[in-house]
């Protein structure tokens, strides 16, 4: 059987039985992936922080080495996106939809609850609130998501291979990556893929559903959900038929200038004082303490909440990075190493930072000087919160208007990019994936979404995703050493032998 | 070509291990022979050492060696490598002899030692099965195929040494996708095939082994399986990455191949046979 095929096939009857599992005996799946996910956060919670800091050092190493100068295609290749299209859809696959759903409930859910060293609702703890979310959300996702991408890209366009995560680990395996090695990895990453989409469909949709009520008043229940799911289903499948060139990239760059927008008026009409105020704050703790932050897993006080709350996150991005990673592989042709990796690395941080800053200082703001208690709001649903922080600003309505159809648009070009990613790498790599297995995907991500919300399974298959991130992690560490040693390899025998000829 | 030769003594080897080596020597084509310990000072340790020289410079005698003896104090390593100048000999040979891993952590290896040090040829002696007629006499060389090959060539094509088989290894890296790597492995066997015709050697008495890894594991590993009688190796002067730390493969070779080995810097000084500076591989290229 072919490569493609046999992951095509393998991961699909995969997601199939767990997703079954999820309808069939979904408490029973609850408990199993509770007490996976426990455990391995648990015993290796702090293999998780020393990778995430590694990729942000490899991240920075690379970029100021000397590989830097090596070009993501042919020495003569230009960038195939502008930069704006380019950052746009970068944004709009790594952060877009959580950022919305985080931007002011994370802060707020920090302040309320903080870990038991610092006193909830204090000033210490918005400021604790403030540095978190910026960690959260700051450079060791855009590191993650480095590694893999840049692996994907570099053997791919440079090296002439499929892209897929597998072919990365060439200079390691040899010809094993075209076995059964190479596809249990891509099986693997699919397994990532489909279960981390899926519990961000369902979350999202519910977002949605909040955000309707606000504005609309129209009822929060499954069918509302559903009705949800399968109107973003149609349009993320329009969306994808029309592939990465058109359809993704317009989306995206819509919705990054919707975002900006926002974020401006918002800026504009909160309070931008005490917004710039937390922002300057917030950037110079986070480049002060970003060791500090990287490494510590508190492992004498609070580390419940850090269980709950960081290393959660370090394996959900872990685990959202095969999806991300190769959609930004697949966008990042013709740029240098040095270009990718700055890029990559700082503008989406500094539009997360200042995403942050002006949602949840604004939302800090109503909580410690205007007496309004969003914090409550946060802790007990957060999907609800950013509409009711918008009932306090100017023009509140619309700004609910305008939150709900970023979260639609970030919603389809999610499924959309995930859509295209995954018939990518069940399709041995192909840049265009065949309909037919975009068309599965995308009806089985969006029908598992729906039938797990019902069924109640949805929270277990997210942890499921946390639970492959763990395997995952150790693949990105292999990943590195595998691209360290082609770039040395590319340097010493053929690009200083290609500079002493032209010399010559 | 190995005509003269430093054997440091530390003095407790046996007479069968020291004429063991000395018969070894003799097949190089070495005949002068100089004796030398390092060790303390005073008069009575002085004069006791003098007389445990001169009963194995007579022994080398029988052997038919002309033999220089001298005793110094000081730091081993260093007073070889001062030696090994003053006398102007064209290598420096060992009866080599392994500690366990604890001494070596503590105490650190001679050899190993005097192999970073020394402009000269440096050859660990393991035991020899030379004698055994009924075997084959078989010589293992590792090359980078990156320096020329020129003064080791002149080793194995020379009278004395005379082998029965020459193995060429070559251990290198994976190329980063499978076209280049294919490219790769094709270059190698060229560059292997035309070593050996440098060598005036037929396929009868050659064979070419190309592998992927460490060099240092790779040689060991292929010496030990062969079984090998000698390492023929080069040895680099420059360092990077963890050579300073870990040692250079020609070091770590020296120590941990089942059978003798034979350490030739790359650049060679000057009054040493081929000593142009003429560059020999060295598989991993830091010492």
């Amino acid at each position: 059987m072919r490569k493609g095929t046999t992951v095509f096939v393998t991961s699909l009857v995969l997601v199939l039985s767990f997703v079954g599992l999820g309808i069939v005996v979904p408490e029973q799946l609850d408990k199993v992936s509770a007490a996976l996910h426990g455990a391995i956060i648990e015993h290796f919670g702090w293999a998780y922080l020393l990778a995430a800091f590694g990729f942000v050092v490899f991240s920075i190493y690379l970029a100021f080495s000397k590989y830097g100068r090596i070009k993501l295609g042919r020495d003569n290749e230009k960038p195939q996106y502008s930069y704006f299209s380019w950052f746009s859809m970068l944004f709009a696959a790594g952060m877009g939809i959580g950022l919305i759903f985080w931007g002011v409930s994370e802060p707020l859910s920090h302040f309320a609850n903080p870990p038991a060293y610092i006193e909830g609702g204090s000033g210490t703890a918005a400021r604790f609130a403030m540095l978190r979310s910026f960690f959260h959300w700051g450079i060791q996702p855009w590191a993650i998501y480095i590694v893999m991408s840049l692996s994907i890209a570099y053997f791919s366009f440079r090296r002439g291979m499929a892209p897929l995560i597998s072919n990365t680990f060439y200079p390691l395996l040899g010809d094993r990556v075209f076995g059964g090695i190479g596809r249990l990895i891509d099986v693997l990453a699919v397994f990532a893929t489909v279960f981390g989409i899926v519990t961000s469909l369902g979350l999202g949709a519910l977002q949605i559903n909040g955000g309707l009520n606000a504005v609309f008043g129209l009822p929060t229940n499954d069918t509302m959900t559903f009705i949800i799911i399968g109107v973003v289903t149609v349009l993320y499948m329009i969306s994808s038929m029309t592939g990465l060139d058109t359809g993704i990239q317009i989306l995206s760059k819509t919705n990054v200038l919707i975002a900006i927008l926002l974020l401006a008026f918002v800026f504009v009409v909160g309070p931008t004082s005490y917004i710039l105020n937390v922002f300057t704050a917030t950037v110079g703790e986070y480049v002060s303490e970003f060791v500090n932050l990287s490494l510590t897993t508190n492992p004498f006080e609070g580390y419940e909440w850090t269980k709950n709350w960081t290393l959660f996150y370090w394996a959900w991005w872990i685990s959202w990075s095969p999806f991300v990673g190769l959609f930004v592989a697949s966008i990042s042709r013709g740029r240098t190493i040095r270009e990718f990796i700055s890029g990559a690395l700082l503008v989406p941080t500094l539009l997360t930072f200042l995403w942050f800053a002006v949602f949840g200082a604004t939302g800090l703001d109503l909580q410690l000087n205007q007496g309004v208690d969003l914090a409550a709001s946060a802790v007990s649903d957060v999907t609800t919160v950013l509409f009711e922080m918008f009932s306090y600003l100017p023009l509140g309505s619309v700004l609910s208007l305008i939150a709900v159809l970023l979260l639609s648009v970030f919603f389809v070009t999610s499924a959309d990019s995930a859509t295209f990613v995954l018939g990518m790498m069940t399709s041995n790599g192909d840049l265009n994936p065949p309909m037919s297995k975009k068309l599965t995907w995308g009806i089985l991500q969006s029908m598992a979404a729906v039938i797990l919300l019902m069924s109640g399974g949805l929270e277990a298959l997210q942890r499921m995703a946390i639970v492959a991130a763990l395997p995952f992690t150790v693949v990105m560490v292999f990943m590195v050493f595998s691209l360290l040693k082609a770039l040395r390899y590319e340097w010493k025998y053929e690009l200083q032998g290609r500079r002493s000829a032209d010399r010559r | 070509m190995l005509k003269k030769v430093l054997i440091p003594l530390h003095l407790h080897e046996s007479k069968e291990r020291l004429s063991e080596m000395a018969e070894f020597l003799k097949t190089l084509g070495t005949e002068q022979a100089v004796l030398l310990h390092v060790g303390a000072a005073t008069r009575t340790a002085g004069e006791h050492h003098r007389r445990r020289l001169g009963e194995a410079a007579e022994l080398l005698q029988g052997l038919g060696f002309a033999t220089e003896t001298a005793v110094r104090p000081g730091s081993v390593q260093m007073e070889i490598v001062h030696a090994a100048e003053e006398f102007g000999v064209q290598y420096i040979s060992f009866a080599f002899r392994r500690k366990n891993w604890l001494k070596r952590a503590i105490m650190g290896s001679t050899v190993k030692d005097v192999i970073r040090q020394s402009d000269v040829p440096v050859f660990a002696h393991k035991g020899s099965r030379r004698a055994e007629s009924d075997r084959v006499y078989r010589v293992l060389y590792p090359t980078s195929l990156q320096w020329k090959d020129d003064i080791i060539v002149e080793y194995i094509r020379s009278k004395e040494f005379q082998p029965d088989e020459v193995v060429f290894l070559y251990v290198g890296k994976r190329a980063p996708d499978p076209v280049v790597e294919q490219q790769r492995r094709d270059r190698v066997e060229e560059q292997l095939e035309e070593t050996r015709r440098q060598c005036g050697l037929g396929e009868q008495e050659s064979r070419q082994i190309s592998l992927l890894g460490s060099p240092r594991r790779q040689i060991v590993r292929i010496a030990r399986r062969l079984p090998a009688d000698v390492v023929l190796l080069g040895k680099a002067d420059s360092t990077s990455g963890m050579g300073p730390v870990l040692g250079s493969t020609a070091e770590e070779v020296s120590y941990n191949a089942p059978c003798s080995v034979l350490i030739i810097p790359r650049d060679l000084g000057p009054g040493s046979p081929g000593g142009s500076g003429r560059g020999l591989g060295d598989q991993g290229g830091q010492a």
